[in-house]
C-alpha cells in the first residue's frame, strides 16, 4: 500500500515538474551581454509597460540585456526578495522604482557592495542607497509645459482661466502657482492673464461645470488651461458640446488614451504630459554611462542619453529629464494605440 | 490518528525538493550556490515561523487566517513605541506582547462564539489591519534603535542570517512538542474529533486558546524579524502573508479536515516553495506565474490524499465482494 502511494505521488511530482518547466519562457542568458533589471513597484501597471517599452529601445541600442520585473503585490518585502535574487544572479544594474523610501535600503545596499549600480527612476529611495534618480520632471517643469502650449494658442497674449483639482491639492497647487507667477514675472508670459482659477475636485461634472463658468464669466476667455487630466477631458467635452470650437482652446495635462477624440475634433489641439516611455529610455541610458563611469552621480555630471539629449545631474544626484512631452493630432493616435496594447 | 513525523507524503515532498533542486540547477547557474540559497531563506523564513503554529491550529481542526494582519498590527505598535525612543528589549517585548494579545483576542472570541475560526479570524484580519492602518496612515516608521537591525539583517559567524536560525531552533521545539509529548498527541485527539476529545478530559477550550496564542506569538516575531530586516513600517507590511502561510501548511500534508499532518511535511514544504520560488526569480519569472505553479501544487495537495481515500475505499469494498 505504501509502495503504491509511494509510486503515486513520485508520478505527480515528475508531472508537476513537467508542468513547470514546459511552462517556462526561454531564456536563453547570454551572459557575455551585460545584464540591466528594471524594477517596477508593482506588476501589471500600464506607467511602468510604457517604461519598459522605452528601456528595452534603449537596452537594443546599447546592446544590453534587459530584466524587467517586479513583485505581485506593492509590498517593500517584495521588491527586497527580488533585488535579492538579482544580487544572486550578479546583474550589472538594478534599476528601480521604489514602492518604499527606506525600506529598501539595507538591499540595494548589499547590492551595490557586490558591484552593483544602482540606479532609481520615478519614486526614488533615500539619496545614499542608489548613485542616480532619473525623475521625469519637476514641478516647474510640469508647470511650464502647459503654459507653453497656452502661450501658443492665445498666440502671445490673452486671457486664461485655470481649472485644478481639489482646492487642497498640494502638487497642483504647486503648479497652478507657478504658472501665475510665470505670467507675472517672466517676460516670455507677460502677455497671458490668469483670471480665475476654479476646482475640477477631479470629478468630470464638478470640471464640465467649472469650465463652463469660465467661459460665461469672461468674455475675453482665450484659453482654459486644465491641471488635471480629469478637467483638460470633462472641459474639452464643454467646448465640443457647445460649439466653442476655435473660440475656445482647451489645453493642459492629460493621458493619449483620453484625449484622441478632444485633439482629432480640435477642442484641445496640443497637451503636455510626463512620457514614460522617454523615462524608461533615460534611465537605461543613465546606467549605462553611469557603468561605462562617464558620470559618478556628482552634481554637475551630464548624461548622455542619446535620442533623449544631454541631461545634467543636479544636488543629490537627481537628474531631471527635463520638460514635458507634448501630444497633437500628429501623434496622440499613435501613442494612444501604444498604450492600448501594453494594457490589454 | 496519524503522528508518525515521516510518512508517504514526506517522502513524495522530498523527492519533489530534490527534483526541484536539480531543475533548478539546470536551469541557473546561480543557483546550486550555498551562499545564495542561504540567502534565499531570507525571503520566507518569517512566513515559515508562522506556519508552525499554523500547523498545529490546522491538526486542531481550526485556522488563523488573520496572521498577516497580526503581523502588521505588531509592526505598527513597535513603530509606534520605537518613535517613543523605546530601547531595544522594551521593542521585542511590545512586539510579542502585541501579536500574543491579538490571537488570544482570536482564541477567546473563537470559544466564545462556538463559530468556527475561519469566520472569527476574517473579522479579525479586517479589524488588526484597520487598527495599524488607522495608526500609520500614509506614513512610515522608521526609527528603529541602533542594533535592531541584528533580527533580520545580522550574519552568525559570518554566514547563517540570524533569521535563519531562529527558524531553525522555533521548527525543533514544535517538532518535539509535537511529535514527542502529551500535549502534541492531544492536539492530534482535539483535531481527530474534539467531542470525544472533551470527553476524554482534554480542556479543548484551553488548547484552542493557547494555540491562538501562540499563533499570535509566532505573528509577533515574525513582526520583529520583518521590521527589522526592512528598518521601515508601512500599511501595506505582509499584505498577503496569510494565504502564503495556509499553503506553506497545507502543501506540507495537514489535512484540512484536521487530525493529520506533520512539521517535518510542512518544513519539506517550506523549502520546496522557497527554493522554487527562488529559482523561478533567477530565471526572472514573473510572481504572477509563479503564483500559477503554486496553486496548482496546492490543489494537487488537497486532491491526492482525498482520491487515494476513495481509491482505498472501492478496493476494500471489491475485496468485500470477492
Amino acid at each position: 500500500m505504501l509502495g503504491n502511494l509511494f509510486k503515486r505521488a513520485t508520478l505527480v511530482g515528475a508531472a508537476a515538474l513537467t508542468a513547470v518547466t514546459l511552462g517556462l519562457p526561454a531564456t536563453a542568458v547570454a551572459q557575455d551581454q551585460p545584464r540591466y533589471a528594471m524594477v517596477v513597484r508593482v506588476l501589471g501597471n500600464t506607467a511602468f509597460e510604457l517604461a519598459r517599452i522605452g528601456a528595452q529601445e534603449a537596452a537594443d541600442e546599447l546592446g544590453v540585456e534587459l530584466i524587467f520585473t517586479g513583485p505581485t503585490e506593492n509590498t517593500a518585502e517584495g521588491q527586497v526578495s527580488l533585488i535579492n535574487s538579482l544580487i544572486a544572479q550578479r546583474v550589472d544594474a538594478i534599476m528601480i522604482s521604489a514602492n518604499d523610501a527606506t525600506a529598501l535600503t539595507p538591499a540595494l545596499n548589499r547590492a551595490r557592495q557586490r558591484g552593483i549600480a544602482v540606479v532609481t527612476w520615478d519614486q526614488d529611495t533615500e539619496a545614499a542607497a542608489r548613485s542616480l534618480h532619473i525623475a521625469s520632471a519637476t514641478n516647474e517643469l510640469i508647470a511650464l509645459g502647459p503654459a507653453r502650449i497656452a502661450l501658443e494658442l492665445a498666440g502671445g497674449e490673452g486671457d486664461i482661466g485655470v481649472i485644478s483639482g481639489p482646492a487642497n491639492s498640494t502638487t497642483q497647487n504647486l503648479w497652478v502657482e507657478e504658472l501665475i507667477r510665470l505670467t507675472e514675472e517672466e517676460e516670455e508670459f507677460q502677455g497671458l492673464t490668469v483670471v480665475e482659477v476654479a476646482y475640477g475636485d477631479e470629478r468630470s461634472d464638478k470640471a464640465y461645470t467649472e469650465a463652463l463658468g469660465l467661459v460665461s464669466e469672461h468674455d475675453d476667455l482665450e484659453v482654459i488651461v486644465a491641471y488635471s487630466s480629469i478637467a483638460i477631458a470633462a472641459a474639452s467635452q464643454m467646448v465640443r458640446d457647445n460649439d466653442l470650437i476655435g473660440d475656445i482652446q482647451v489645453t493642459g495635462l492629460g493621458f493619449p488614451t483620453e484625449m484622441v477624440d478632444h485633439v482629432e475634433s480640435g477642442a484641445t489641439p496640443a497637451f503636455a504630459i510626463w512620457n514614460m516611455i522617454d523615462v524608461g529610455y533615460t534611465t537605461v541610458q543613465a546606467t549605462h554611462d553611469l557603468i561605462a563611469e562617464e558620470v559618478s552621480g556628482a552634481e554637475g555630471d551630464t548624461i548622455t542619453a542619446s535620442r533623449m539629449g544631454d541631461i545634467m545631474v543636479g544636488a543629490d544626484g537627481i537628474a531631471v529629464m527635463g520638460e514635458l512631452f507634448v501630444y497633437d493630432a500628429t501623434n496622440v493616435a499613435e501613442a494612444a494605440d501604444i498604450i492600448n496594447s501594453v494594457s490589454e | 490518528m496519524k503522528s508518525g513525523a515521516f510518512g508517504a507524503w514526506e517522502v513524495a515532498l522530498l523527492i519533489l525538493l530534490a527534483a526541484v533542486i536539480v531543475l533548478m540547477s539546470s536551469l541557473s547557474p546561480y543557483f546550486l550556490d550555498l551562499y545564495n540559497l542561504i540567502d534565499s531563506t531570507f525571503s520566507f523564513a518569517e512566513k515559515a515561523l508562522i506556519a508552525l503554529p499554523m500547523a498545529l491550529l490546522i491538526i486542531a481542526r481550526e485556522i488563523d487566517v488573520s496572521v498577516a494582519s497580526i503581523v502588521a498590527l505588531s509592526a505598527v505598535v513597535m513603530g509606534v513605541v520605537a518613535e517613543s525612543g523605546a530601547g531595544l528589549p522594551i521593542l521585542v517585548l511590545v512586539g510579542l506582547f502585541t501579536g500574543t494579545l491579538a490571537g488570544v483576542l482570536n482564541g477567546v472570541i473563537v470559544s466564545a462564539l462556538g463559530v468556527h475560526s475561519i469566520v472569527v479570524t476574517i473579522g479579525t484580519l479586517s479589524l488588526y489591519r484597520g487598527i495599524a492602518v488607522s495608526i500609520v496612515g500614509d506614513d512610515a516608521y522608521t526609527s528603529f534603535p541602533d542594533g535592531w537591525s541584528w533580527f533580520g539583517q545580522h550574519y552568525l559567524w559570518g554566514y547563517i542570517p540570524a533569521e535563519l536560525l531562529i527558524y531553525i531552533v522555533a521548527t525543533v521545539i514544535f517538532g518535539i512538542y509535537l511529535h514527542t509529548t502529551i500535549y502534541g498527541r492531544r492536539i492530534y485527539a482535539i483535531g481527530t474529533n474534539p467531542d470525544v476529545a472533551r470527553y476524554t478530559g482534554i480542556n479543548v477550550t484551553r488548547y484552542r486558546i493557547w494555540l491562538f496564542a501562540l499563533s499570535g506569538l509566532l505573528s509577533g516575531l515574525a513582526a520583529i524579524l520583518l521590521t527589522s530586516r526592512l528598518g521601515s513600517v508601512r500599511l501595506n507590511i505582509a499584505t498577503g502573508w496569510e494565504l502564503q502561510v495556509i499553503t506553506m501548511v497545507v502543501l506540507g500534508g495537514v489535512g484540512i479536515a484536521g487530525g493529520t499532518g506533520t512539521i517535518i511535511g510542512v518544513t519539506l514544504a517550506v523549502f520546496l516553495i522557497g527554493f522554487l520560488t527562488f529559482g523561478l526569480s533567477l530565471i526572472n519569472v514573473p510572481g504572477l506565474v509563479l503564483n500559477i505553479y503554486i496553486g496548482l501544487m496546492l490543489i494537487g495537495a488537497i486532491a491526492i490524499p482525498h482520491l487515494m481515500g476513495r481509491l482505498r475505499q472501492k478496493m476494500t469494498a471489491s475485496r468485500k465482494d470477492a
